[in-house]
């Protein structure tokens, strides 16, 4: 989830890799910032943001009803300190984690599984690709015995896909096991760009075949989560 | 294995002297060498004096960022004659699969073949640039948050174009500077510093000339992470007796110290010349820099 920067206060202060910011009592330490013995430091080269909280309150507020009522009494203590993080313009490594969606592109199928080159992370695009797998297990949620990975995805096909786990050593495993997760751009085979007429079916406009595809269900739902 | 081929014929750019200054260079050489033998063997101990600066002070310093458009980010670092050029590129993906959990620090130095007029240098690694390599990998990885990347690859890859003496110094503190440019998450920058031990004096960055009159005398390398008071690396060669260790360190971190306000300055500077690239020339007015790291102590 990105946070609101409040942008309000002038002075934006520019702070380099190892310089203190303040007490760790004082702020949160978000992206871009570490705590040690006591303190927060600064971990990149960039401008230093503080995050108020109230205007995260109002905009997360049911996240935080639904996650912290178990831990009320921590979540007390923490509401009253502000966020604090430093991020720079230009900054390059975005890295794919457990639970982001991410847009890849199917590289090849075989009869188990789809390999998979992951293009973007959430709305960022990566410079440079990461290899990923989408198993026949994980495809989708219901009647998984009946996949088949040829009637989901073809070589070519945009797919939105959640990673479920870092993986083996070569590649991340990616999940589309949601109805909002699956192929959201396809070409038939006459080259013309699909369009989802059922939710495992795509039909062609220039020859009006219908090939199956696991389509994602797209609607405001995912759009918002992003954001 | 490999074999180069280019090395067996390689082209010879010197330049002929005149006679003259030859026959003048080589009775100069000759009488450098009987006095260093005439100091060396009643002492035991090497004298040099300095003439252009105090033997405490540092030569002058430059530096650039984000000067490798292609690179993720790179750093261009200058102590007088010592040229030095480094490129960080990543976190990428890995291309081989091995490491799992955190980021796999690749470090290259490499002599361009024109840098030195001493020594030759091929194509190929040769061992006094893979055991530079090593010790600048020793000197950074302890600074990178490495967990922050899992499954990918950082390379780091210098380039020596002229050396004039302290090369790892300069290696070091571009390669710090050039991960800083590059966004890698990290505790702190590394500066280095070294000095040479002789008998009467500490030398503090030494030149290329230094470096050889002096061979065999003590030497001392320290790296440090200044705002945590970390020392990353600590390499002594030669022989040194206890108060010179002590004072060539404490000289060392000091000049560590120095360097780590220039890293920071320029860091600063490209970063808001960046911004002023990027079109919105309002906002500049608005940033100050913070010296609250001055104020606070604790």
């Amino acid at each position: 989830m990105e946070k609101t920067i409040d942008n309000n206060d002038s002075q934006d202060i520019v702070v380099t890799p190892g310089q203190r910011l303040s007490k760790a009592v004082d702020y949160i330490s978000l992206d871009g910032t570490y705590v040690h013995k006591g303190y927060i430091y600064s971990s990149v080269l960039g401008f230093q943001h503080i995050v108020k909280r109230n205007l995260q309150e109002t905009k997360e507020n049911k996240d935080e009803n639904n996650n912290n009522n178990s831990s009320s009494e921590e979540s007390n203590i923490k509401d009253e300190r502000d966020f604090i993080t430093v991020s720079k313009e230009k900054d390059p490594g975005v890295v794919p984690e457990i639970g982001s969606i991410v847009t890849v592109q199917v590289l090849r199928t075989n009869p188990r599984l789809a390999s998979v080159a992951i293009l973007c992370v959430g709305t960022k695009a990566l410079k440079e690709t990461f290899n990923g797998i989408i198993r026949i297990q994980d495809v989708r949620a219901t009647e998984i015995d009946k996949v088949e990975i040829y009637k989901s995805f073809r070589p070519g096909d945009i797919v939105l896909a959640q990673i479920i786990s870092l993986g083996d050593s070569r590649s991340y495993y990616l999940s589309t096991a949601k109805n909002e997760l699956g192929v959201v751009f396809a070409q038939s085979v006459a080259g013309g760009t699909m369009i989802p007429i059922s939710w495992n079916m795509m039909q062609c406009p220039i020859t009006k075949t219908k090939e199956f595809r696991k389509v994602a269900k797209m609607d405001n739902s995912i759009e918002t989560e992003q954001e | 294995m490999k074999i180069d081929y280019r090395s067996g014929n390689s082209i010879k750019t010197q330049i002929p002297l005149d006679y003259k200054e030859y026959l003048k260079r080589k009775e100069d050489k000759q009488q450098q060498q009987q006095q260093q033998q005439q100091s060396t063997q009643p002492t035991g101990a090497i004298t040099y004096k300095r003439k252009d600066r105090l033997d405490e002070q540092f030569r002058q310093i430059f530096m650039k960022t984000g000067i490798v458009t292609q690179a993720s980010g790179s750093c261009y670092l200058e102590i007088e004659k010592t040229k030095v050029l480094c490129s960080v590129y990543g976190p990428r993906a890995t291309p081989k699969t091995e490491l799992f959990e955190t980021a796999k620090l690749n470090c290259e130095l490499k002599y361009a073949t024109f840098s030195s007029n001493k020594e030759k240098f091929d194509y190929l690694e040769n061992t006094k640039e893979k055991d530079q390599s090593l010790i600048i990998y020793q000197s950074i990885i302890g600074s990178l948050r490495l967990d922050k990347y899992p499954k990918t690859v950082v390379d780091v890859y210098i380039l020596v174009l002229n050396d004039d003496g302290d090369v790892l110094v300069s290696a070091i503190t571009a390669a710090s500077m050039a991960l800083a440019d590059a966004g890698v998450e990290m505790y702190d920058m590394v500066a280095s510093c070294s000095a040479v031990c002789i008998k009467d004096a500490t030398l503090i960055n030494p030149t290329a000339q230094e470096e050889t009159l002096t061979e065999g005398a003590g030497k001392i390398l320290v790296s440090k992470m200044p705002s945590h008071n970390n020392i990353t690396q600590l390499i002594q060669t030669g022989e040194l007796n206890y108060n010179n260790v002590l004072e060539s360190v404490n000289l060392c971190i000091d000049g560590s110290d120095k360097i780590y306000s220039i890293m920071k300055q320029n860091l600063i500077d490209s970063l808001l010349r960046q911004q002023k690239k990027d079109g919105d020339g309002n906002e500049i007015n608005g940033i100050t820099t913070n010296a609250a790291d001055d104020q606070m102590e604790e």
